[in-house]
């Protein structure tokens, strides 16, 4: 019974231990992320102001003034066209998100549940790009698209995804080849082709691994600041991440209301991830990172 | 056996590819009843109200246009208007400060103005040269023609502290009038504490040290008459370099200068000038207004900047905005129009009333408009804004009197990599890295090389793209064979056999088709534009190997970015080890992980520009991280915090202090490989009586060896990529400790035009990247553990 007893106890305090150094931690990495969203309640005078002032005035106030509270996102959404460049954003990530996800398993099939010749020196050469720096590609990427008539479109940030992304490939390639093949055999005894099988069969065997390779390319593509920055001109095609620039010139530094901005902004990612952390991890580690 | 039909993904694809289809439709239609006119560049500052009133008045008297206000400015890189004028799909009207102008206008990039000019001759709201100042309207020219119209003049003055004057037992109506007697200024108005850290200092110059002004004072030039040789290392720039260098060293040194001049990032309500710790400061006349607004206690003076010995006074514009028209602009008429209307003084008139009226809003007055270029505005504006407190309006007509003796801000077709080797050449002095003639010859002669390359590029051979073509179809065809050697071998083997290489082929054809495309073509004309004179907006030209050559052997600030990068690189492991440490906390299973994990993850999504801006606080000499070091490490030690940023040695620190910050995002890799150890492993370890200490050494770190090597490879190749922080926090400074490679590459091809050098460079980053990949895999036989 003692026994027991100290064995909980020390459970107890191993536990409370972590807890500490956990919040601990938390508390040093999350503090600029705190002050992101203090600051998007801030007034101008408060935001530099030393000492740091961690409660904005307009919190503080007795009756709270709750038009005062938002006065950043109030005045972040009459200065940019906030819901345009929400939507460009989603236009983006949703379709970049649904082309790697459906080319990236499809072009992985090929590399790992087909048996042909040469498979796995091309497969060496999708490696290969994943060392090619992106500046490389980049201006004549640029003279590419432009020449299409695409410049500031929203095509040139989602296209490229259809071709698939050497590193989701990779990932995916891994997983399907931890799938046995013994399992498409019956399928291929009922004269099963392999776009059948590769819909029908791998893919819904494949969602934590396509969760990992979606999760990613949302993030990217929903923060993306170079594509946009290089491909996009104008105020009605620009994306929220590239759009946060407006809140900040030469001549003008909006501070609050581009905290507000990108707090909205990150809320949806956060959430995701809050959700599907587990998943993620999950996916990386089934498929294994070994060659 | 049937297979029951779902409703598989591919359906549910096609399904999202109409969606998207229809999407784009949507955006793309739209009625068009009004001539759009885009417009970029404006001050979307305070100034916004103004513009709007602007706006407004126009479209009512020209009903057919709407102006849509595009970009601003950000950094100086031309990025935007070069690529839009490329992609056909330029800005009607351009306003942009005066600082590449010369860049722009030698590029062919802009339409002459002169036609528009001569057509309202008759017009009383036209643009005549007569109500400006020479020197203004030079400032707008290259090589005779009128390419861009100067808004506002902005003279350079010497703004000064009275009080302050006065404690330190000088004159206040005697400001310094002399280099000597400046440096001696500087000298008794720098207080120190006793730790010997500024507490006052003499003079800020607010980033106007440019050499081209205090050789011009000197009556140097930057440039010979006929603009083709650089002559920064005359005797002239000597001097003015050795003058700078002993300004900074009467206060105690540009390290000093540099870690009190960090406080000037500071809002208006806490400029430093404003509130007594600065005595005198290099400024454009707009000081009056802020002053004004902010600090209406100060005792302000304003004086012209102090001449060498036997000289007369001169001034310069500080940064002049300027509007201009792109050569294809689809509207050039109503551009133009909205241009004279923004510069009539009915317009400018206009801009004031709206400006006061919304400072009227908070109680206040906005009633100094500063000098605009034409002299019939200043005299119409002058009439209802001028400064109503006595003390002001004077130092408002003493401005006026330095605006009469303005020299032109020189314009070449190299402005911006002069203007970049100049702020260098005296940085080099200032910090002793190099005495002023060395520093000066090595700008020289790189201005120099940039300027030949302009003017010889005409006498180079055209490139021809032909032998390029046949490269590239020769390379495909190539691959072809190969693959089909491959698949199909010596002789055909099964039926099934070839069915399965076919089918292979038609499912990684994607990723062929992009390859080819986005990459393989990419590669052969990156190679080939690499041995190029080529800004894109000209045929590109025949220069052999001389980029390379250049680059490798007559190219300081690129190995400067190498050594830059390499730092980072070394910081690498650091990074890993934090990832690996989290990840390792965030493993242990403990109720609510997954709010810790995403508290832990929350830096990897902060979007790029606001983690920037975010840190930016925080580094700030007076932010967060200097607030917490000043009451624990740097109280116990007794030393001074560091300037993060705003100093060369901690500026790289600074950026893996944020890099480390991020960490988080890396342990989502970790995570996974720990949670594939299987924990037989560490049972058994844990039976045969091994510590944690002992299985982290035995079982994990083995085990995770495959996850240490792909973040080592990812990770160096993610290194040499570094450029967002560089390019929204530092812009590569302070000295070029932060210029990176790639930021480096980045400034070559968008802000220089020199597309050609900088593929050199992508290539060059290529090699290094490739070399260290094949070491980094050679060396992984001998630790990389596959279990």
């Amino acid at each position: 019974m003692k026994r027991v007893l100290r064995k909980r106890l020390r459970i107890a305090s191993r536990q409370t231990l972590l807890h500490l150094v956990l919040v601990a931690g938390g508390i040093v990495f999350s503090m600029p992320f705190v002050w992101l969203i203090v600051t998007s309640f801030k007034g101008p005078q408060e935001i530099f102001a030393v000492p740091m002032i961690w409660i904005p005035a307009a919190l503080k106030q007795a009756p709270i003034q709750w038009r005062e509270v938002f006065q950043n996102f109030i005045s972040a959404h009459e200065f940019i066209p906030f819901w345009t460049w929400i939507r460009n954003t989603l236009h983006v990530t949703a379709l970049s998100v649904v082309c790697s996800v459906l080319s990236c398993s499809f072009v992985a099939y090929g590399f790992s549940r087909i048996r042909w010749r040469g498979r796995d020196t091309v497969f060496i050469m999708v490696l290969a790009t994943m060392m090619l720096p992106a500046q490389v590609t980049m201006i004549p990427a640029f003279l590419i698209f432009n020449k299409l008539g695409w410049y500031n479109t929203l095509r040139p940030l989602w296209v490229p995804s259809i071709f698939g992304a050497a590193f989701s490939i990779f990932l995916l390639r891994q997983f399907m080849m931890t799938i046995p093949m013994e399992l498409e055999d019956a399928a291929k005894i009922d004269g099963c082709g392999h776009f059948r099988i590769y819909s029908t069969i791998i893919l819904p065997l494949m969602k934590p691994a396509l969760a990992v390779v979606a999760i990613q390319t949302f993030q990217g593509a929903w923060n993306n600041f170079l594509g946009p920055y290089i491909y996009i001109n104008s105020k009605e095609k620009m994306t929220i991440a590239l759009g946060l620039q407006w809140f900040k010139s030469e001549h003008l530094a909006m501070y609050g209301e581009m905290m507000a901005t990108s707090f909205v902004m990150t809320l949806p990612i956060l959430i995701i991830f809050f959700f599907c952390q587990r998943y993620m991890i999950q996916g990386i580690s089934l498929t294994g990172i070994k060659a | 056996m049937v297979y029951r039909r779902k409703p598989s993904i591919s359906i549910f694809a096609r399904r999202l590819f109409l969606l998207a289809a229809l999407v784009e439709c949507l955006c793309a239609w739209g009625v068009e009843d009004r001539i759009p006119l885009n417009v970029w560049g404006m001050n979307l500052g305070e100034p916004r109200y103004g513009y709007y009133a602007l706006i407004e008045a126009f479209e009512r008297e020209y009903p057919n246009v709407e102006i849509v206000v595009g970009p601003t400015d950000r950094g100086e890189d031309l990025q935007k208007l070069l690529s839009g004028v490329v992609g056909n799909s330029p800005p009607d009207v351009f306003r942009r400060e005066s600082l590449l102008f010369g860049d722009i206008a030698a590029r062919g990039i802009l339409r002459p103005l002169d036609d528009f000019i001569e057509q309202d001759k008759s017009r009383p709201d036209g643009i005549h040269k007569e109500d400006y100042l020479d020197a203004v309207w030079e400032s707008g020219q290259y090589q005779g023609k009128m390419y861009g119209l100067p808004e506002s003049s902005n003279p350079v003055v010497l703004a000064y502290n009275r009080e302050l004057f006065r404690q330190a037992g000088l004159d206040p109506d005697m400001p310094p009038m002399t280099w000597d007697e400046w440096r001696e200024a500087a000298r008794k108005l720098t207080v120190r504490d006793k730790a010997g850290r500024i507490r006052q200092l003499g003079l800020m110059f607010y980033g106007r040290d440019d050499l081209s002004f205090y050789m011009a004072q000197l009556g140097g030039q930057v440039f010979s008459e006929d603009g083709r040789r650089c002559s920064l290392d005359s005797p002239e720039g000597r001097e003015a370099v050795t003058f700078l260098k002993s300004l900074y060293d009467a206060q105690g040194g540009r390290e000093a200068y540099d870690q009190f001049g960090a406080a000037n990032t500071a809002p208006e309500q806490y400029n430093p000038f404003g509130t007594g710790k600065i005595a005198m400061t290099v400024q454009d006349d707009w000081v009056i207004y802020r002053v004004m607004r902010f600090h209406p206690d100060m005792d302000l003076g304003i004086a012209p900047l102090p001449a060498p010995p036997g000289r007369a006074p001169i001034t310069m514009s500080s940064t002049n905005p300027i509007y201009m028209i792109p050569v294809n602009a689809r509207h050039p008429k109503e551009a133009w129009d909205f241009i004279r209307f923004v510069y009539s003084p009915e317009g400018q008139l206009l801009f004031a009333d709206a400006l006061d009226a919304h400072a009227q809003t908070r109680g206040e007055r906005h009633n100094y408009t500063g000098f605009r270029t034409n002299q019939k505005i200043v005299a119409a504006l002058s009439e209802k804004y001028v400064p109503d407190i006595p003390r002001f309006r004077a130092t408002f007509d003493v401005c006026g009197q330095i605006l009469k003796t303005m020299v032109p801000t020189p314009v070449s077709p190299v402005s911006g990599p002069l203007r970049d080797e100049m702020r260098r050449a005296v940085d080099r002095a200032a910090y002793g890295e190099m005495t002023p003639e060395e520093s000066l010859a090595d700008a020289a002669r790189r201005v120099q090389d940039k300027l030949d390359l302009y003017y010889r590029r005409e006498t180079l051979p055209l490139f021809r793209w032909g032998a390029v073509w046949a490269g590239f179809a020769m390379l495909i065809g190539t691959a072809m064979l190969v693959l089909r050697k491959l698949t199909h071998g010596e002789r055909a083997v099964s039926t099934l056999q070839r069915h399965e290489n076919r089918m292979g082929l038609v499912f990684i054809s994607p990723w062929v088709i992009g390859l080819l495309c986005f990459t393989v073509g990419p590669m052969v004309f990156s190679i080939a534009i690499s041995f190029c004179d080529y800004d894109v907006i000209h045929p590109a030209r025949f220069l052999g190997v001389e980029n390379y050559k250049l680059l490798l052997t007559n190219d300081p600030l690129f190995w400067k970015s190498l050594r830059n990068t390499a730092f980072m690189v070394f910081a690498l492991p650091v990074g890993m080890a934090a990832s690996l440490a989290i990840a390792l906390l965030l493993d242990a299973k403990v109720r609510g992980m997954s709010f810790y994990r995403t508290v832990f993850y929350l830096p990897a999504i902060t979007p790029a520009v606001a983690a920037a801006v975010l840190w930016y606080a925080l580094l700030n000499p007076d932010g967060l991280i200097n607030g917490v070091l000043n009451v624990t490490i740097c109280k116990w030690f007794d030393v001074a915090p560091p300037a993060w940023l705003q100093d060369p040695v901690w500026s790289k620190p600074a950026i893996v202090l944020m890099r480390l910050w991020g960490a988080g995002g890396g342990m989502i890799l970790w995570l996974a490989g720990l949670q594939g150890i299987p924990n037989q492993l560490y049972e058994a370890a844990a039976i045969d009586g091994a510590g944690p200490l002992r299985r982290f050494w035995s079982i994990t770190l083995p085990m995770l060896t495959p996850y240490v090597f792909f973040s080592l490879i990812v990770g160096v190749i993610g290194v040499f990529q570094i450029f967002g922080q560089a390019l929204i926090l530092t812009q590569g400074g302070p000295a070029d400790s932060t210029l990176f490679y790639v930021y480096y590459l980045f400034n070559n091809a968008f802000r220089y035009f020199k597309m050609g050098y900088a593929s050199a460079q992508a290539w060059i980053l290529f090699v290094i990247v490739l070399v260290l990949t094949l070491i980094q895999w050679r060396l992984s036989k001998k630790w990389v553990h596959y279990g």
